[in-house]
C-alpha cells in the first residue's frame, strides 16, 4: 500500500517536473518574444539591452590621408547575458571631427556601407565586446582640410541583432 | 476494509495496473500532451530570439604628412641654386607620384620661385631656384603636401650663391672702326669657363672668347667700318646667368679714311716704274701701314700726319697690267681700303 502510494507519488512528481519545465521552458519562449516587443512577455526573464559602442579608434592601424583608405572600427558592447549575433550596422548622418589640429570642417572621410557589410555577421559573446576593424572603411578625398591631420573622424550606426 | 488492510500488497504489475485504472490514468494522459507542448515549445524556444539592437558610432582616424625631406644642393651659380631632396612615402606611395602629392619649398621662410613650385608646391624632386642675388646666403626647407593637407617641414639647408663676375679693364682698350679680328684681353674676377663677352654700342662682333683663368678671358673681336665711335660698356656673362660690367672699359676709334687715291682718282704708276705718292685722307695714326693687294711693291711708307701718308712703290713688271686696291691700316686696327685705287700701267 505504501509502495503503492509512493508510485502513485513518483508518477505525480514525474508528471510535475515535466510540467514545470514545460512552464519554464514556454517561460523562457514566452520571454525570448517579449525582447522583441510583441507584448505578451509576463515572465520575469529580464530586458534585451541594446548594444552599445565604445571609442574603438585604439584599433585602427591604418589611417586615413588625402586620396587613401583607412580603417574604420566599430567596437560594439553587447551587455546582454546571453550572445548576440550582431546582422547588421547601418551608417546614419555624417562624419563628424575632432582632435585634428586645426578646423576640420571639411573632413573629405566617405565610410563604406558595402564594406561594413562584408564583415557581418558576427556573434558578439555574452557581455562581451567585439571590434570590427573593416580595412579600407573609409577613404579620404583632396578635400579634406589641413587642420584633419591627426584627427578622429566619427560616423553614427545603427545596429541591428539577435540573440545567438 | 480491515480486509482490504490485511491483503498483501499488489504485485508489481498489480500495482501498474491500480495505476493504470485509476490516478495514473490521468497522468499518463498528461504525458501526450506535454510532450506535444514540449514538441512546439522547444523549437519555439530556438526560433524566438531576442531582437538585440542598438546604435553607436563607428570611428576613423586621419593621419599625418611625414615631415619633409632636406635637401640638397647639386649646382650653384651667382643667381641660382638647385636642390633635390628624398620622395617621402606616403601610405607606402612616393609623395610625387600621389594625385595632389607635392612639395612645398621654402626659401628664407616665404615661397620660393616658380621653379621650385612656389607657393603651390612641385610634384618634383628636385628644382632650381633662381632668381637670386650673387654671394648671398639662402635657407630652404622642404614640406610635404597632399591635397589641401601640409606637413611639417624638414630640416633646413643654407646655401651662398656664388659670386658674380665682375669686369675690370680690357687690354688693348680701344679699336678703331674696320679693325678686324682683334683679340682683346679681358680681366676681372668670377669668370667661368664658358663664359661670353659683349660690348655695348653694337657694331662689335665678338668671334669667339676663350677662357684663361677665373680673372682673364680672351675675346676676338671685328669692329665694323661704320660701328659708332665712343666709349663701350664691356660684360661678362657666365654660363649661370650671372654676369658683370665695366662700363667705358673699351672706346671705339674712329678709323682712317682715304680721299686719295681712289677708283675714280687712281695712283697710276707705268710698269716696271717706281713712283713717290701721298696718301690723303682723316685719322691717320702714326705708324699706319699700307698695303696694295697686287702689282706693286711698297718701298716705304712714312707718316706725315693724321691726313697725309708718303707711299713709295715700284709697279711690278711681272705682274699683270691692271688695277689693285691700296689699304691703309692703323696701329689700333683701324682699316680702310680705297678698292681699285691703284693702276699699274
Amino acid at each position: 500500500m505504501n509502495g503503492s502510494r509512493f508510485r502513485r507519488n513518483g508518477a505525480k512528481a514525474t508528471a510535475a517536473t515535466v510540467l514545470t519545465g514545460v512552464l519554464l521552458a514556454a517561460g523562457v519562449a514566452f520571454a525570448a518574444w517579449t525582447a522583441t516587443g510583441t507584448g505578451q512577455g509576463y515572465a520575469k526573464a529580464g530586458t534585451a539591452q541594446a548594444l552599445t559602442t565604445l571609442d574603438g579608434s585604439g584599433s585602427i592601424t591604418n589611417t586615413l590621408v588625402p586620396g587613401g583608405t583607412g580603417d574604420f572600427v566599430i567596437k560594439i558592447s553587447n551587455p546582454n547575458a546571453y550572445p548576440v549575433s550582431l546582422a547588421g550596422a547601418t551608417l546614419t548622418g555624417s562624419v563628424a571631427a575632432t582632435g585634428g589640429i586645426g578646423t576640420c570642417t571639411t573632413t573629405g572621410v566617405t565610410v563604406s556601407q558595402s564594406a561594413i557589410d562584408g564583415t557581418l555577421p558576427h556573434t558578439i559573446a555574452a557581455n562581451g565586446t567585439w571590434t570590427d576593424v573593416v580595412s579600407a572603411g573609409a577613404s579620404m578625398d583632396n578635400t579634406s582640410q589641413n587642420g584633419c591631420q591627426g584627427a578622429t573622424f566619427t560616423q553614427s550606426v545603427t545596429l541591428s541583432g539577435a540573440s545567438a | 476494509m480491515r480486509g482490504e488492510r490485511l491483503a498483501p500488497p499488489p504485485t508489481r504489475r498489480e500495482g501498474d495496473a491500480r495505476i493504470h485504472r485509476r490516478g495514473g490514468r490521468n497522468v499518463r494522459r498528461a504525458i501526450p500532451v506535454l510532450v506535444v507542448v514540449l514538441v512546439l515549445t522547444v523549437p519555439g524556444i530556438a526560433w524566438a530570439a531576442w531582437i538585440t539592437n542598438g546604435s553607436g558610432a563607428g570611428r576613423a582616424k586621419g593621419g599625418t604628412l611625414p615631415t619633409g625631406p632636406t635637401p640638397s644642393s647639386t649646382t650653384i651659380t651667382s643667381s641660382t641654386i638647385t636642390l633635390t631632396w628624398s620622395d617621402v612615402t606616403v601610405g607606402g606611395q612616393p609623395l610625387s607620384t600621389l594625385t595632389g602629392g607635392r612639395y612645398v619649398v621654402s626659401r628664407n621662410g616665404g615661397a620660393s620661385s616658380a621653379g621650385c613650385g612656389g607657393a603651390i608646391g612641385i610634384a618634383a624632386t628636385t628644382c632650381v631656384e633662381s632668381g637670386l642675388s650673387p654671394a648671398t646666403t639662402y635657407t630652404f626647407t622642404i614640406a610635404a603636401k597632399l591635397g589641401n593637407w601640409v606637413g611639417n617641414a624638414g630640416t633646413s639647408i643654407s646655401r651662398t650663391t656664388l659670386s658674380a663676375p665682375t669686369v675690370v679693364s680690357t687690354n688693348p682698350s680701344s679699336r678703331g672702326q674696320g679693325a678686324a679680328n682683334q683679340t682683346i684681353t679681358v680681366t676681372g674676377t668670377g669668370f667661368v669657363s664658358g663664359a661670353t663677352v659683349s660690348f655695348s654700342g653694337g657694331g662689335i662682333t665678338v668671334n669667339s672668347t676663350s677662357f684663361s683663368s677665373a680673372t682673364q678671358l680672351s675675346t676676338n673681336v671685328t669692329v665694323s667700318s661704320g660701328a659708332s665711335t665712343g666709349s663701350r660698356s664691356v660684360t661678362v656673362t657666365n654660363p649661370d646667368g650671372g654676369s658683370g660690367s665695366c662700363p667705358g672699359c673699351f672706346t671705339v676709334n674712329a678709323g682712317p679714311t682715304i680721299a686719295f687715291p681712289t677708283a675714280t682718282a687712281q695712283e697710276v704708276v707705268t710698269h716696271n716704274q717706281t713712283a713717290s705718292f701721298t696718301v690723303t685722307g682723316t685719322a691717320f695714326q702714326s705708324g699706319v701701314t699700307v698695303a696694295i693687294s697686287g702689282g706693286f711693291t711698297i718701298t716705304g711708307v712714312t707718316y706725315i700726319d693724321a691726313s697725309h701718308i708718303n707711299v713709295n712703290v715700284t709697279a711690278l713688271g711681272g705682274a699683270f697690267k691692271g688695277v689693285y686696291d691700296l689699304t691703309v691700316t692703323n696701329p689700333d686696327g683701324g682699316s680702310r681700303t680705297s678698292t681699285g685705287s691703284m693702276k699699274n700701267a
